[in-house]
């Protein structure tokens, strides 16, 4: 069983975003964060530690890149493998590629194919 | 049309290959530019404000059977069985993704783009906020058979054209 956190303020692309890993893996228990404060608190708290986080950028309460930025710098993160949701500029996350394990930059609607085509290290099946 | 370096019917296009980006894919079904559309009963609308490097604001107009197909292709389920909080939560992210697919189509690869988030307009501000925005261009689609529009203002921009 997969564990998977989706972090995105909108029900709606959180929805899509499982709708999408459901087809590459039925054995996925999923933990949603509306907001990067929530998420923050998921990644600290350890008690789910999930092998892949999806995040999204464009946050409430701590936008994506201040939460990767904070759980870095507090080793809460590191080995967990993250995939950013991001319209633009993959560029701007090389900083972040140095000190997570940031599998790659995706876009919305965010397709199955998408997912695996950034995660070639994850087993689905 | 006051986007520096694009004709209008780029514009179009530009609009065009978001929404099907997003309600084409999303949706399954074939979305075209419409000139001389007829009007059509809007409800609700939505707005989303891009910040970087275009000033401005995107509206989006849908009409009811409009939504009611988004929605029960979104959630795969019956329009009557989805509650308001998560339909209005569905237009406002869609409004959000196709507006970033709009900008970022503008402006250089990996240049950011930042929009505001996505809101509801309200009855009572609609009016303010118009003002507040000045001249808006309305550019109308259909989704198969069934209307929709993007309205724009630009504000500013700070880009190579």
């Amino acid at each position: 069983m997969k564990k998977i956190a989706i972090v995105d303020n909108s029900y709606t692309a959180r929805f899509l975003i499982k709708k999408e890993l459901l087809k590459l893996s039925s054995e996925i228990e999923f933990i949603e964060a509306h907001d990067g404060s929530a998420a923050y608190g998921i990644i600290k708290d350890q008690k789910f530690v999930p092998d892949l986080i999806i995040l999204s950028l464009k946050l409430q309460k701590m936008n994506g890149i201040t939460l990767l930025k904070k759980a870095v710098k507090n080793n809460l993160i590191c080995s967990i493998p993250v995939i950013i949701i991001a319209e633009n500029g993959e560029k701007r996350f090389s900083d972040l590629l140095r000190n997570c394990r940031l599998l790659g930059v995706i876009s919305k609607p965010v397709s199955s194919e998408d997912i695996k085509a950034v995660t070639g290290e994850i087993q689905w099946n | 049309m006051e986007l520096r370096g694009y004709s209008n019917k780029e514009i179009v296009d530009i609009i065009l290959s978001a929404l099907e980006g997003v309600l084409g894919r999303l949706c399954g079904m074939r979305i075209v530019a419409v000139e001389d559309a007829e009007d059509f009963d809007v409800g609700q609308r939505f707005y989303v404000e891009t910040l970087t490097p275009i000033s401005g604001v995107v509206f989006y107009e849908f009409a009811l059977e409009t939504k009611k197909t988004i929605i029960e292709k979104v959630f795969d389920d019956k329009w009557d069985n989805i509650g308001r909080v998560m339909k209005d939560d569905c237009f406002l992210e869609i409004s959000s993704i196709i507006t970033e697919k709009m900008i970022s189509k503008v402006v250089r690869r990996d240049e950011p783009v930042k929009t505001g988030f996505p809101m509801i307009v309200f009855d009572e501000y609609e009016d303010e906020l118009e003002v507040s925005t000045g001249d808006l261009f309305r550019f109308d689609f259909r989704m198969g058979e069934y209307p929709l529009s993007v309205i724009l203002c630009i504000r500013s921009q700070e880009m190579a054209g």
